[in-house]
Parts: structure tokens; sequence; C-alpha cells
């Protein structure tokens, strides 16, 4: 009898297979909502990525990543609150989903994301680079963001229209180091552009546009060794605030560095600025011609400079680019969402992830890494040596996991860009019946008040 | 399991018929309930139920796939409809025609301004995955090419397949970027001022076709699927022509559908099929031009059909094949009729496929047969295993009853088993007169009924004289004394017709032999 039980066991088990026990099969493969940022060009290599992770991995352990949303942070960001908050129209959460830690943090505080180390062992998140891992702790002290690739700030110049400009006038490339010589070269910029036209008065040209001024502000406090959020609100009233109104107001009112509400690489494909701070990670939308408003074309070379400093300011820059974050769902997809991303971040996948993208690698084994220069963007290759000088050279800093952040964040670059638009617009209205220092004033009267107010 | 011995013991036997019989019953069974299942389409294995299953998912798609084209090309009109109203009538308020917006950026600048709201509202409205407006006018036509650069807007709204109206991801792929700059509207990464249509069968062919004797509806034009130049992804373009009162055709209007768009909308079920895949395709000549087409399905699929072109066949059921160089699929398709009968397009032939590799479906069908076999196999095992038990344990008592009857013949021993019971009683009563009848019988019985008359005493020296003992043992053994022994001796011999100890092993050993037990 018991011969018969044991070997109606063994039938059992060999007709049912033995892998009952595992959340996934490659027989019922179970389907990953994925939303990323990584729009444009990125989007090629992220497309590329997933199809090898859906023909390989993906394939064996029954997991399939599909793409639903492709849009940026912020976008990505209101569209969970959305979600989050159940709004008419609004989608379903994705599995997984690009992250800064501040989004992170409310979606966290709703109980609705997974403790990536609740999937990832202490020694997989060892693997990776310690600063990067720990900017994705939240004040709970659980980890919800796992970066995939972290960006800092640089400065992108059109050498094309530069060189013109530099051979002409008494600028140099090492002018663009210090925030005191990017103001200086802006204003022989708006100087030297007003005289092409020397039948039309004040039609000069912005040498640089802005995309992120909270930033600008963030990285000249740091460099001044100060804080600009000071228990949750903004620390408006210090000194090196005037540093900031100097570098950035001042001359947007001025019409030296570009007074717009966007990103500086839409102003250089039209030559509106030659050069412009940004993300490193925005590196593929800067277009290699620039068409004039008569539709001519020239190709657009260029330089990418590490982030200037402050007169007297320790070398320091932001630390961006957020992560990918687990939505909370159930066990077999948290599990899948694991597998993926432990996939998406080995080193393999990481150097193939950056080097074509203006990313920093996240772990240590990737930046040890030869990356392929063949297939490589001329830009993405001076862009990394560029992010290797600053590494040497430089100190990085995150910013801070706090519950108003992005509010703060939000009416800061709203109400600085305003107010220098608006501004702007008075002070060359103001220009037809007014000297320069006239219209500055008029335009300005009370502005740095208010500004302060307002915070 | 069953060694080699026991087959030979049970050879021939009852038990061996039985476990042959319950056999034969077991394959009846199956056999039977399995023609019955086959019979009445409860189990197919073979391609009719895939037929099923590939027909039900393509009519969803096929579903999607004409709500979407249906709708866009509807937008499209009244998209063009509106737009051409408002651009004549805008030029028409500054005393201008469409002549004059070539070499003017600024009026251009100012038309295309004008429409940009309206534009952006039939995006969201059609929810297609770009809105364009193309004019025939450049900026500059003093530069080299110039015929082909022509000015207008294309928006793309980067997530169409998101209903939310507060904050649509739109992006400028073409047209002036102070327009994008003064709406706050991002440039693309691949964003370019105008359009080159060096080939663009989507602006030349709506233009050419156009006029005011046509009803826009039979204007409309579905581009092939192509990559938009300078971009990545590939879509399909519905264009229609921008007409003014008096019938001049001053450039075209439309929707496209991206790659991602149609992928999100048909994306096939493959759960059952891995590398199930859709087209919306033209066709010619029987063949799907898959350059041209949109392809929804897995990702692995995508790569077995790129750039190949599939020559249709028909297949067995009401499925088709569909061949090129590499790959062979199975699927179903139905021609789509994007155009109304009267348009100016109607001979441009689309279809919607849906469909699988060959070797896919083959192992799908394969292993439902293997699951089938295997089930059967399963089931055959243990119809043998419980045909064996229940052999075993019917022949269990008959085997006892003929054990009892030869080791205990006279014994009447019940076995709950009527016919059994009967039998051992007969043979009890037959054994039981044999016996009676026997001379050697009746002098051991004789003895048998002699030794019951020993006392207790007499029947404990018996005992031990009968196991061998001697008289000396015996003593010892009951702690008496010789003369004791001696005296019980002496009785027995007498109570039991006996003269000496050798006369009383002989009768002992008879008894044991004939089997007699001595109590």
């Amino acid at each position: 009898m018991k011969k018969f039980i044991i070997c109606i066991f063994i039938i059992t088990i060999l007709l049912t297979g033995c892998k009952s026990n595992e959340l996934i099969s490659a027989k019922k493969p179970v389907t990953i909502n994925l939303w990323h940022n990584y729009g444009g060009l990125m989007k090629d290599t992220m497309d590329i990525l997933i199809d090898e992770f859906n023909d390989t991995v993906g394939r064996e352990e029954g997991i399939i990543i599909n793409v639903t949303s492709l849009s940026g942070s912020a976008t990505i960001a209101e569209k969970l609150k959305m979600a989050v908050n159940d709004e008419p129209g609004a989608p379903e959460l994705p599995d997984i989903t690009t992250l800064y830690p501040n989004t992170a943090y409310m979606l966290a505080e709703k109980g609705l994301l997974v403790d990536i180390e609740s999937l990832f062992s202490k020694e997989e998140l060892s693997l990776f680079i310690p600063e990067f891992v720990e900017e994705g702790r939240l004040p709970d002290g659980k980890m919800y963001v796992l970066p995939t690739g972290k960006s800092t700030e640089v400065l992108f110049l059109n050498t094309t229209i530069f060189n013109k400009f530099m051979k002409e006038t008494n600028v140099s490339y090492n002018d663009l180091y210090t925030f005191k010589g990017i103001l200086d070269t802006a204003e022989k910029y708006y100087i030297w552009t007003d005289n092409q036209t020397p039948t039309v008065d004040n039609d000069g040209k912005a040498f640089i546009s802005y995309d992120s001024v909270f930033n600008i502000a963030q990285t000249i406090y740091k460099q001044s060794d100060e804080e600009l959020i000071v228990d949750g609100s903004l620390n408006l009233s210090s000194d090196t605030f005037k540093d900031v109104w100097r570098y950035y107001f001042e001359p947007s009112v001025k019409g030296y560095v570009a007074a717009y509400d966007g990103y500086g690489s839409d102003l250089i494909k039209t030559g509106s600025v030659v050069a412009s701070i940004g993300s490193t990670a925005g590196v593929l939308f800067y277009s290699d011609i620039v068409t004039y408003e008569d539709n001519i074309t020239e190709p657009a070379e260029f330089l990418i400079l590490p982030y200037p400093v402050v007169d007297g300011g320790k070398k320091v820059a932001i630390q961006r680019g957020g992560g990918m974050c687990i939505i909370s769902s159930d066990e077999v997809k948290e599990y899948a969402a694991g597998i993926f991303l432990k996939w998406f971040t080995a080193p393999e996948q990481n150097v193939k992830f950056v080097s074509s993208t203006g990313y920093i690698p996240v772990r240590e084994k990737a930046i040890e890494m030869t990356v392929d220069n063949g297939d490589v963007d001329d830009k993405i290759r001076i862009l990394q040596k560029t992010i290797k000088e600053m590494a040497e050279q430089y100190t990085f800093f995150y910013t801070p996991v706090i519950e108003n952040f992005d509010e703060l964040q939000e009416s800061y670059n709203k109400n600085m860009k305003n107010y220098a638009i608006q501004c702007n617009d008075e002070y060359f209205n103001f220009l037809n019946n007014m000297n320069e220092a006239d219209a500055f004033n008029e335009a300005t009267k009370n502005k740095y008040e208010e500004l302060i107010r307002q915070r | 399991m069953i060694s080699l011995a026991v087959k030979d013991r049970i050879k021939y036997t009852l038990r061996l018929r039985l476990f042959l019989f319950l056999i034969v019953l077991v394959i009846t069974i199956l056999l039977g309930a399995l023609i019955i299942l086959f019979v009445s389409g409860n189990i197919t294995a073979g391609l009719k139920e895939n037929e099923i299953l590939i027909k039900n998912e393509y009519s969803l798609i096929l579903k999607n796939t004409v709500g979407l084209y249906d709708n866009l090309a509807a937008e499209a009109v009244a998209f063009s409809r509106s737009i051409s109203m408002r651009i004549e009538s805008n030029l028409r308020e500054k005393n201008l025609t469409v002549n004059d917006l070539n070499n003017n950026p600024a009026l251009l600048k100012e038309i295309v301004s004008d429409e940009l709201n309206q534009i952006i509202f039939y995006l969201q409205k059609s929810k297609s995955s770009g809105a364009f407006l193309i004019l025939d006018a450049t900026s500059n036509s003093k530069l080299p090419d110039s015929e082909y650069s022509k000015a207008g807007i294309y928006l793309k709204n980067m997530e169409p397949n998101i209903v939310s109206s507060s904050s649509p991801t739109i992006y400028v792929l073409r047209g002036m970027a102070d327009i994008a700059y003064k709406n706050s509207l991002p440039l693309h990464p691949q964003w370019r001022m105008e359009f080159n249509v060096t080939d663009a069968p989507y602006y030349y062919l709506p233009m050419d076709k156009g006029n005011k004797h046509t009803s826009l509806s039979n204007l409309y034009y579905w581009s092939e699927a192509f990559t938009f130049p300078k971009t990545n992804e590939k879509i399909m373009m519905c264009s229609v022509p921008l007409i003014d009162i008096e019938g001049n055709v001053f450039g075209v209007c439309g929707f496209d559908v991206s790659y991602m768009l149609f992928k999100l909308i048909n994306m096939p079920d493959n759960s059952m099929y891995e590398r199930i895949f859709c087209l919306i395709s033209p066709v010619e000549n029987n063949i799907l031009k898959t350059d041209g087409s949109l392809f929804s399905g897995g990702y692995s699929a995508r790569s077995l059909i790129n750039g190949n072109e599939l020559k249709i066949s028909s297949g067995k059921k009401s499925l088709y094949i569909y061949e090129n160089n590499e790959n062979n699929f199975i699927g179903y398709h139905e021609l789509l009729k994007l155009y109304p009968e009267n348009s100016s397009f109607a001979e441009n032939e689309w279809a919607l496929a849906l469909m699988i590799p060959q070797d896919d479906l083959s192992s799908v069908i394969v292993n439902t047969n293997l699951k089938l076999i295997y089930i059967s196999a399963f089931l055959m095992m243990l119809g043998v295993v419980i045909s064996y038990i229940l052999s075993k344990h019917y022949i269990l008592p008959i085997s006892r009853g003929f054990d009892i009857i030869k080791n205990n013949p006279k014994e009447k021993i019940k076995t709950n088993i009527f016919e059994i019971d009967e039998l051992i009683e007969f043979f009890s009563d037959k054994t039981t007169d044999i016996e009676d009848s026997d001379p050697n019988s009746i002098i051991l019985n004789e003895f048998l009924k002699n030794i019951k008359t020993l006392s207790p005493s007499e029947r404990s020296v018996f005992n031990l004289y009968a196991q061998q003992y001697n008289a000396k043992e015996i003593a010892e053994s009951l702690c008496l004394s010789i003369n004791t022994i001696k005296t019980h001796t002496k009785h027995i011999y007498s109570k039991l017709n006996i003269t000496s100890k050798e006369e009383l092993t002989l009768y002992v050993e008879i008894l044991k032999e004939s089997g007699k037990y001595i109590k």
C-alpha cells in the first residue's frame, strides 16, 4: 500500500510540475506596467533595454515589462498624485515608476511604495554607490527609491556661436567657470549682438538660460556654506540670496540672461541663447543644428563645462535624478518588479543606459567598465569627461526630503521666473524713455522686498 | 513491483483473471469517456480550438481598431473644415490670400499662432498621438530645396492613452519656435522649424485630390506607416486637404497614430500564445506590406517580421498562412474599410491581421495533445493499480478459506463471507466423516479420549513425557519425588492402555503427524 501511495505521489508531481510554489512562471507571465521619464533619444535606449529584458530574463521568468507612460518627471508626479487621489480621468497606478525622493515621500506616506530592501539583499545593495542609495532612503528610514542613473547640472555651450563672439571680444572659456565670469560674458554678449543690428536699439540676445532657478539658488547657498531651506521654509533673508538675485534676477531683467519659463535646450535650438545650465540628463535635447527665424540653419558644436562657482565659494554641485520605485500591488507583481530592477541596474545594463544618456552610473562596477565609445553620441562623450572632472573636484549634495519640498520648489521657480519675465518686459518698455539705470530701477522697484515677503 | 515468483504463482489464477477483466473494464470506460467528450466537443485538441481563440481575440482588436481609425478620420474631416474656414476668414480680414503667406514669416507665425488652441483642442478631442497643420507656404523660399519646405505646426501628444485635460504632455515637433516659447510648449528633441515634404504622400496626395466639388469625407488619406523624418517612431498619418471657398487647396491637416498608441490600443492577449501580434498593414496582390504597417505585440515577435513582406495564402479551417523569407505565421485578417466607397483613395487596401508564428501554434497543439495523453496515461495507470489492489483484496478471503480447509479441515471457522463459510463447513463435515470410518483414527481417537481422563497432575507429567523428558527430569521440573512420578506414570499407563514410555512417545508422534492437537 505504501509503495502504491509513493507511486501515485511521484506521478502526480511529474504531471503537475514541481514549480507550484514559485511566485511567477514562464507559462503564466505577469505584465509589469512601467512609467518613465526617459524621453526623446533616451526612449530608444529604454526601448532596447526593455526589449532585451523581455526577450531574455523576462521570457525565462515570465515577466513582461510594458511601458504605459512616457513623460517628464513633473508630469509623472502630477499623474501619480491624480491616481492616488482617485481624481476623475486619472490613470491607473503603474507597477514601477521613475520618481524623485520628494514625490516618493508623498506615495510612501500613503503606504503605496514597496521597501526596496524587502526585495534587494544587503549584499546586492552594497554593489551600488552608497551615496546614491542613501538618497533613496526616506525619513521613515526605509529605502523606496532605487537609483538607476544620477545626474548633475553642467553648463552647455554652443561653441559655434561662442567662438565667433570670442574672436571679436575679450572673452574666453575660462570666464564661464564662475557666476561672475558668466555675468560679465553675458553682458558683453548682449552688447555684441545688439551691435549686429546698428539700426535697431536694445535688441541684444541673452547669453545663457537657467533651467531651474531653484537649483541655482540651492547650489549658490551650498557653495557659500549655507542652506536655502531651513526648517521647511526658504531662507531668503540671508545675504547669500543677494548673490542669487545678482546672478539671475538682475541680468534677466536686462536681457543678459534669458527670462524664460522653459528649457534652455529649446532656446539654444534657435540661437536665442548660447549657453544653458541644466541637467546632464538633458544632454540629448541639445540639437546639433541651430535654426534661425528665417529657417536658415547652421551646425552647432557643444562644449560642456563644470557647474560655475560663486566668488570665494566651494566647488559644490547638485546631485539629481531620482530612481525607480515599486508601487505596492500584490506579492507576484512586486517580486517581478524586483527582478526587473535587479537586471536593469546590473553593471552591463547600467553601462548601456548611461552611455546613451547623460546619466552617471549607479553601480561601482559600471563606472569601472569601459564604455564602448563607438556608438556614443559626441555630446555624451564630452559630457562624460566633464562629469569625471567634476567627480574629482566637486562635492555633490542632494535635496532634502521634506513634505513641502515640491511646493517650495514650484512656487520659487514660478515666482522668480514670472517676476523676471514681467520686469524684463517693463525694463524694455522703460528704455524707450529712460536710460538703462533708471529703467532698471523703475522696473525692479521693490521687487526684491516683494519677493522675499512672498516666501 | 510484482516479483516474478509472485507472477508465476498468480498465473492462470482466479486473481489474474479478475485483474485482466478489471483492466478491460477500465480501458473501456476511459475510451468511452474520451469518445463522448470528443463527440460532444468538450475536448478539442486540434486547430479548431485555436481557430476559435484567434477569432475571438481578433474580433476584440478589430472593434478597437475600427473605433480608433473611424473616429480619427471623422475628427480629421471636422478639423480640416474648421481650420480651413478660420484661416480663410483670418486672411480675408487682413485683405490677404493664402498666396501672401509665402516668404512672410511674421504672417505665418500669426496665422499658425491663431490656430494653436484649435489644434490643441482637436488633438485632445481626437485622442490621437499628434495633430498637424501644413500650409503650402514657406518662410524663406530663397533657401535651397525650399519648394519641399512647408510651414505649419505639428504637435505631439506624448501620452495619448492617458485621459487628462489638466496637463497634456504636448511637444512641438515642427513649427516656429516662438509659438512654442510664447505658449510654454516644449520643443520636441527632434524639432525642426518646417516640414520637409520631399517624400511625403501624406502631403501631396490629399493636396492633389483636393477640390471644392468633392466632399472632405472622400478626401482624407491614410498614409502607410513610416518614420517621420528626423524622429525615431513609426506613425500613420490621416491627412485632409485645406480648401478655401473657391476650391484652392492651401495645405493639409490631420492626426497621426503613433506606434505606441496603436500598441496600447491593440495589444493582443498573449496568455495563450506568447508571440501573438497584430498588424494594420497595406495589402497589395495578396501581400501584407509590413514596411508600411503598424505592429502591436510581444517584443520577441517584432523581430520575426522586420521589414519582410508577408505573402497570404489560405490555411486550414478559416485561418490564413502568412509567409516571409524566414518565418511562417498562422492567423486571421480581414480587409479594413478605412475609406468610404466614393473616396479618392478607396482603391488603397488595408488589412488588420492577427497572427502567431506557425511553430508556436504547432507547439501549443502538441502541448495540448500531450497534456491529454498524460492525463489518459495517468488515469490508465491509476486504473491498473486499483484493479491490482481490488483483485488482491477480492481473492484474499478465498485464499484464506483454502488455507483453513487445508490446515484445519475439521474446524468450522467463520470468515463472514457466506459462500466461503459454506465451503469450509462442507469440507469440515466431509473430513469428520472420513476420519470416523478409518480404523487407525479410531485407535487415535480412543487414545485422545483417554488423555482427557488424566488428572491435572497426571496430565502435567504426560505433557513432559510427550516432550521427551525422562522421569528424573520430570521430578526436577515439577519439584516432586521420583516415587511420586513413578506412581503418576503407573496411573497414566493404566488409563491410556499402554505399557511403556516408548509406546506413549509413538502415540504422541502419530498424533502430531496427523495434525491432531493434544489439548
